[in-house]
């Protein structure tokens, strides 16, 4: 075993187990109650205003390297393109990420699949472009489409100010969702709606309520009681010179 | 197999990653180095798919003469010798960085510069203030600027200290919240992934 690392190993059993005891639990009484999360419920609205208004929404990824908010982005993409493929709205789909790019293909495409309407996929409004050189493209693709909505997802850097701002600018609703904390003021100064951090990851179980994804959002809140609860018993200890609780995490 | 495929390798590859931190063998740390490899190969086949979607995307606009295709013919006549110098000459070779350096990295910078103009024009609107929050923000915002700058100091002694506190104390007891939230969101959906319960990647969501 790799010395310091007994105690993060304890935390990922007790995580993984808490995931499948609250979703068997979910499974057997069907009990389960999450706060109101406006960012997503507003997706609706953005696809109903693009419908009324026959004008495209955009969803953007962010261009930081793939890791869990794309993951957790795809998800929200998975429930746009439904909805966009329901109302008959329109949607262009842009990635700076290559390795994602098949993934909102198949997505995008089995929306439409799903709702019976596969003659309206169109594959062109799938785009890969590369991380730099998307954000001109991206700002053209606003300004061209005069877009009624955008959505902004995944591991955003600087573009996260320059595509809500050009979004706020042609008059389109917006809403965004990242994790990394230094991109947020600026989400939130600027778009309509903002997922901040894990609302993010909890999107999937927000719209889904499927049980293994419940279980996965109970660990996490249990994870989090327990990280509050470290924090307060560490502070106290270390108030009255005792390091004992730092000695056992470090183990 | 379409489905049970994507989950299987996704379980062997983190549980191998997952494993090699946890243990101390350098057997399975070599492995693991070898999976996160991979996935800079995948990427780069993912790579050249993105790039032939793009030239199909531009050459198909410019066959039915679409939309602004004239922007189509330029993308191509850059796009198409880019690419060659690259394959032939390689990225080191004077022409190719010629290119790099000449053109690209300025455009590029123009882009990041021209975030100020955006700041800007976010900052005039998020600062109006029309309820409670967006005057907390106003002030908090205002202290912050002025604290960074000597014109603050030269109002008052007081306003770097205020400014130093709100970013000291209150930003950072809001950035380790939100940090320590979105780690558990990224441990949970790594392990949803690892355990094959996430399937939103997946045509159909895996169904």
């Amino acid at each position: 075993m790799n010395p310091g690392r007994i105690s993060q190993l304890v935390f990922l059993v007790a995580f993984i187990c808490i995931l499948f005891i609250a979703s068997e639990s979910y499974k057997r009484t069907g009990k389960f109650r999450i706060r109101r999360i406006p960012g997503l419920d507003a997706i609706d609205e953005l696809v109903g205003r693009a419908t009324e208004m026959g004008r495209p929404l955009a969803f953007v990824f962010g261009a930081g390297e793939m890791e869990a908010q794309t993951f957790a982005s795809l998800r929200i993409l998975g429930y746009v393109c439904e909805q966009v493929a329901r109302y008959d709205a329109r949607l262009h789909t842009v990635t700076p990420l290559p390795e994602i790019y098949p993934m909102c293909l198949e997505i995008q495409r089995s929306a439409y699949v799903k709702q019976g309407k596969p003659q309206d996929f169109n594959q062109d409004f799938v785009q890969y472009l590369p991380a730099d050189s998307s954000k001109a493209s991206v700002l053209g693709l606003f300004q061209r489409e005069k877009v009624s909505g955008v959505l902004l997802f995944g591991n955003y850097y600087y573009e996260s100010m320059v595509f809500a701002e050009a979004a706020s600018l042609v008059g389109a609703a917006t809403i965004a969702g990242t994790a990394n904390f230094h991109q947020l003021p600026f989400f939130v100064a600027a778009c309509d709606y903002t997922l901040i951090g894990e609302e993010l990851f909890a999107a999937g179980v927000y719209m889904s309520r499927e049980p293994s994804e419940i279980g996965a959002l109970t660990a996490q809140e249990a994870a989090k009681v327990a990280a509050v609860t470290l924090m307060l018993i560490g502070a106290a200890l270390a108030s009255f010179g005792k390091d004992s609780l730092v000695n056992i995490l470090k183990n | 197999m379409k489905k049970e495929g994507p989950i299987l390798i996704g379980f062997l590859t983190g549980s191998i990653v997952i494993t090699s931190y946890f243990l101390k063998s350098t057997g399975l740390k070599s492995i693991s180095d070898t999976v996160v490899r991979w996935r800079l190969i995948i990427a780069a086949f993912a790579l050249a798919l993105g790039a032939l979607n793009m030239v199909r995307l531009h050459g198909k606009n410019i066959h039915h003469k679409g939309r602004n295709w004239q922007y189509s013919v330029v993308f191509l006549v850059f796009f198409l010798p880019y690419l060659a110098i690259g394959l032939i000459r390689g990225s080191n070779s004077a022409q190719y960085q010629y290119v790099w350096k000449s053109l690209y990295q300025p455009a590029s910078a123009t882009m990041y510069s021209m975030t100020l103009f955006y700041m800007t024009n976010a900052v005039w609107r998020a600062f109006r203030i029309r309820n409670l929050h967006a005057g907390i923000l106003m002030f908090t915002g205002a202290a912050v600027m002025l604290g960074q700058i000597g014109i603050g100091t030269a109002i008052s002694p007081l306003i770097p200290r205020f400014s130093s506190w709100l970013l000291d104390t209150v930003n950072t007891a809001g950035i380790r919240a939100i940090t320590i939230g979105g780690s558990l969101g990224i441990v949970s959906l790594g392990l949803r992934v690892i355990l094959g319960l996430e399937r939103s990647y997946m045509s159909d969501g895996g169904n």
